[in-house]
């Protein structure tokens, strides 16, 4: 553990109270992500990777609140933080690209506006300066900023998702979140979504969490990747690493899952069952009921996190050092 | 392998609004060209998939297929037989051979072969009324009434017995209620007797709801009164009930002869009518009797020297009419984009051959139906199922066969209750109810969770083997066509740009399109480092799509004569000419450069001449990064100004490449042999 890290997220814990009873959302999550990282949380539907990135910056639905653990950034824990002394910290420090380009813009409103709503609400800037900011950002994402004054409804997917991340960018972050940036996109668009992130983050010096469901997009843009499963982290480790030698029975499924246009020409294996309700997660391994690999000892132990390469671990018993 | 759908030059166009005034002052009407212009065809049990960036008109042309867009122009021929489809191609290619000889022939108005064919027509009905005397129209005529008269004999014959439907009906009503006074006492009316049975039937779904009630926990009293009042009601009609009775047996005797009374005048009656008419048509009948011709022979001999004599005189154009009435007729029978589908009877045949599987499970699904209604759905709209319990059967079956197994715990159940891959299950179960034989299926698992995916993929193939269906897989996602498609065809802005066995488009592009497409799909292996080829910008609006390739806006690899039209080469000699003007004296004198029509230029400047040799040794140094710049193909100097003449732009067509790959591009040659295909590819480039 490296005191530098930029910004650490410690046994993070962030449940939803629901008439059905307590949803555990996220559950003792851990990782790190140093300056001009960028780090993949990835995972089926319902793992809490969303939950994860908005409990940082403290976005949650109302239901929901951070029971436990700790978010170390800058020295402060931004777990506790006071409401009023976050806001100083989301969007300026730490900015989020939502999930859902199609829609996560107000369609009522011209772009430019709503760029512009996003510098002057978290920084004290004359309205002319916010203007020419808004030129530069268009102009940074790739879109003319003669289009600025146009409403959402005329761009296209691509370009609605480029406008997101002018938004993210507007206050200048040192930490950019993006939230399945490039799910419901074409491979070409999404491409060109990936290409224009990479470049940012080499040109603005920027660190990033990118968070997809879509493995291949992850092994093709992070360096450091968080698979999780029903709330938990199931495999940390550098993303080579992973993707090359998984050391998770659910990382490996995942990763076999994936049709391969460079791989052999068959049918992929899948996991078969479906993620678990996290009202009442199965007890020991969460991931036993579907685990090709499950032995008796599963259903009762929770595994922690055992080490099984250079900053590498796993959530897995069969991974658990010989004694 | 036959095809079992063949598309030929299909194209889907849809009117873009305009306003009444634009409409007044006459301008243009305009079209989204959505699919434009699309051939291929899908063999017995393939899988052909259909891939492309969103807009690319693969979903429309989907639709299209079933007839849920209305094709603008085309053909979709759907399981003709292989040799009526033979035949057709035959009579296509005699056509084409024709068509030529028709223009050159003197008679290109068609008047003359007109009237032959009219003339030809006439004989040929006479040579078939003389094979089959009284053939032709009065035959129809003729069959109609004997089948008339046959009836009316058969129901001389019921009428007789006692058993004629007709008079049954009238009846029934009468001895209904006698049957009921006597089994359950004069109280009973038909009509309280049909309370009484719909009170059971009330009484035996209240007593399901019920029990379903409690095993769900929830409405268990609400259920429970129900079943308690519905017993009452009936208990209380049961009281009614008296048919031993002696004053009720004495009605019923009064009634019974009443009735027999009423049956005999009515029979009476009607026997009488039914002999009337039936006597008449007998009549006209004798009249209508066709007298056989003793000359047959020697006439029908006659007539066809006469339709040969005929065909001698009329040539090609004669021919080409001939040809053209059977191909109407094989359009009637098997084309799916004509008029002649659109008959109700034809499309409802056809919705339970062709069916589709939509994109977005969490949409496509009623919310306010139950799992049951939306798969028993097709069947009802189909009228494929007959009552109740086979309709259950039925969708119970396809359930299971969805692997919603057992079927009665999901059957009861709401869209909402169910999870993306179960939802996308309903609703291959919806395709798959009516017994398909061919299946689009639209995108069915981008909306799913990557790991939900493979394994509705693994149940559609399996389906397929199962139930020996063909599906038209639409999809963007390559990594999916790679391990499903038997066959490919890569669409860009309603063209298929190429189009080929799957495994080789994936592993082996050609299209630069294609290639940068697959260079692009992401990878689960991070080992695989490989050039990307981003293209930029979006496509073109289908409104106003690009002269000659339409991909030659965006093409990384494009040269002169791919199509650019005189606004691009505007744009990219101003930024040449801009650049140049602080290194060549030349580039200054030029003061305006101008469009003039859609393929040429025309530049103002001092000194033509000079400015004409500049461009020639300029145009060659530049053209490889500008392709825009090798479109121009002359250069001419005139007194004050430089004319620029473009190359005409042509689209290239779809050919042949190998034996399983066609490409649509100008840059792509067919590869003729393996000796010659090791040879660099020859592109031939602008000058």
């Amino acid at each position: 553990m490296t005191p530098t890290a930029l910004i650490e997220v410690d046994h993070l814990k962030t449940y939803f109270d629901t008439r059905s009873g307590t949803v555990r959302a996220v559950d003792d999550v851990s990782w790190k992500l140093e300056k001009g990282e960028s780090l993949g949380l990835a995972g089926e539907s319902g793992c809490g990777k969303t939950t994860t990135a908005l409990s940082i910056i403290r976005l949650l639905p109302k239901n929901g609140r951070v029971i436990g653990g700790h978010i170390q950034y800058a020295g402060k824990d931004l777990a506790t933080l006071k409401e009023s002394d976050l806001r100083k910290i989301r969007w300026k420090h730490i900015a989020i690209v939502f999930q859902g380009a199609m829609n996560a813009l107000n369609p009522v409103k011209r772009v430019s506006w709503q760029i512009a709503e996003a510098i002057t609400i978290h920084d004290v800037v004359a309205s002319d300066e916010a203007e020419t900011r808004v030129d530069e950002l268009l102009e940074l994402v790739g879109i003319n900023p003669k289009r600025k004054d146009d409403y959402p409804h005329e761009f296209s997917g691509g370009m609605r998702q480029r406008v997101m991340i002018a938004m993210a960018l507007a206050c200048r972050p040192k930490i950019i979140i993006a939230d399945e940036p490039v799910t419901a996109l074409d491979v070409m668009i999404q491409a060109q979504i990936l290409e224009l992130l990479q470049r940012l983050r080499e040109e603005l010096d920027l660190s990033m969490i990118l968070i997809s469901h879509d493995l291949s997009v992850i092994a093709e843009t992070c360096d450091k990747v968080a698979i999780m499963y029903g709330g938990k982290i199931a495999e940390y480790g550098p993303a080579e690493e992973v993707f090359l030698e998984p050391q998770h029975p659910y990382t490996q499924g995942l990763i076999r899952s994936f049709p391969d246009i460079y791989g052999p020409r068959d049918l992929p294996p899948w996991i078969p069952g479906q993620p678990p309700n996290l009202l009442e997660p199965p007890a020991g391994c969460r991931f036993h009921p579907r685990c090709p690999q499950a032995f008796a000892d599963c259903q009762v132990r929770d595994p922690p996190l055992f080490e099984t390469g250079k900053d590498h671990v796993a959530a897995c018993l069969l991974r658990a050092p010989h004694t | 392998m036959d095809q079992l759908l063949t598309v030929r030059d299909l194209r889907i166009w849809f009117n873009v609004r305009t306003g009444l005034l634009a409409g007044l002052f006459g301008k243009e009407a305009k079209h989204v060209r959505a699919v434009d212009g699309i051939s291929f065809d899908v063999k017995r049990g393939e899988v052909f998939c259909l891939v492309g960036e969103s807009g690319c008109g693969k979903t429309t042309t989907g639709k299209g297929l079933i007839r849920l867009n209305e094709p603008t122009s085309g053909n979709i021929f759907f399981d003709a037989p292989p040799e009526e489809w033979n035949r057709y191609l035959t009579m296509e290619r005699r056509l084409r051979v024709l068509q030529p000889l028709v223009i050159k022939s003197p008679d290109s108005g068609g008047k003359d072969s007109g009237a032959a064919w009219s003339q030809i027509r006439a004989l040929t009905g006479q040579i078939a009324a003389l094979r089959n005397p009284g053939g032709g129209a009065s035959d129809a005529r003729r069959q109609r009434i004997e089948k008339m008269v046959s009836f009316l004999k058969d129901r001389e014959q019921d009428l007789g017995k006692g058993v004629d439907p007709a008079l049954v009906r009238i009846l029934s009503k009468d001895r209904r209620r006698l049957e009921l006074m006597d089994s359950q006492g004069a109280w009973f009316t038909p009509r309280r007797a049909r309370k009484l049975e719909r009170a059971g039937k009330e009484l035996r779904e209240a007593r399901y709801q019920a029990q379903r009630a409690t095993s769900l926990q929830a409405r268990v009293r609400r259920t429970a009164r129900r079943v308690r009042r519905l017993e009452r009601r009936i208990e209380r009609f049961r009281g009614h009930e008296e048919s031993g009775n002696p004053a009720t047996l004495g009605r019923v005797k009064e009634l019974r002869r009443s009735l027999e009374e009423k049956t005999k005048r009515l029979t009476g009656l009607e026997l009488a009518r039914v002999r009337a008419e039936r006597e008449g048509r007998e009549a006209r009948l004798r009249e209508l009797a066709p007298e056989a011709r003793p000359d047959a022979d020697a006439e029908i001999r006659r007539l066809e020297s006469q339709i040969a004599q005929l065909r001698k005189k009329g040539g090609p154009a004669l021919e080409a009419l001939e040809i053209r009435a059977a191909m109407g007729a094989f359009w009637q029978r098997y084309d799916l984009a004509g008029p002649a589908a659109k008959g109700r009877v034809r499309m409802r045949d056809l919705r339970r051959r062709v069916q589709i599987i939509y994109q977005d499970p969490y949409e496509s699904l009623n919310p306010k139906l139950s799992i049951y209604d939306i798969v028993a759905e097709p069947l009802i709209a189909n009228k494929v199922t007959s009552s109740q319990a086979e309709a259950q059967a039925v969708v119970t079956k396809a359930l299971e066969d969805v692997g919603l197994r057992p079927a009665n715990e999901y059957m009861f159940r709401y869209p909402h209750e169910l999870s993306g891959g179960q939802r996308q299950r309903v609703g291959i179960a919806t395709a798959l109810v009516v017994d398909p034989d061919f299946i689009v299926a639209d995108e069915p698992v981008s909306m799913l969770d990557a790991s939900v995916r493979t394994e509705i993929i693994a149940l559609l193939l399996e389906l397929k083997k199962r139930r020996n269906l063909t599906y038209l897989f639409i999809t963007h996602d390559l990594g999916l066509a790679w391990i499903i498609a038997d066959r490919v065809a890569v669409m860009y802005l309603g063209k298929i740009v190429e189009m080929g066995s799957g495994p080789e488009i994936i592993q082996n592009p050609r299209h630069p399109y294609t290639k940068a497409l697959i260079s692009v799909v992401p990878s689960p292996n991070p080992t695989i480092h490989r050039e990307k080829t981003i293209l930029h910008g979006e496509r073109p609006n289908p409104v106003d799509i690009p002269s000659g390739c339409r991909f030659h806006p965006r093409c990384p690899m494009a040269v002169g004569i791919c199509g650019w039209d005189s606004e691009e080469v505007r744009a990219e000699l101003g930024k040449l000419l801009a650049e140049d003007r602080a290194t060549f004296q030349e580039a200054k004198s030029v003061t305006a450069v101008a469009t003039a029509g859609a393929f040429a230029l025309t530049l103002t400047t001092s000194d033509p001449g000079r400015v004409q040799t500049y461009l020639r040794k300029r145009l060659q140094t530049v053209a490889l990064g500008r392709p825009a710049l090798g479109a121009i193909r002359e250069t001419r100097s005139k007194p004050g100004i430089l004319e620029l003449t473009l190359h005409k732009p042509s689209e290239p067509q779809l050919q042949q490449i190998t034996d399983n790959v066609s490409v649509a591009c100008h840059l792509v040659e067919p590869e003729v042999a393996e000796a010659e295909a090791a040879q660099p590819e020859a592109v031939e480039a602008a000058n």
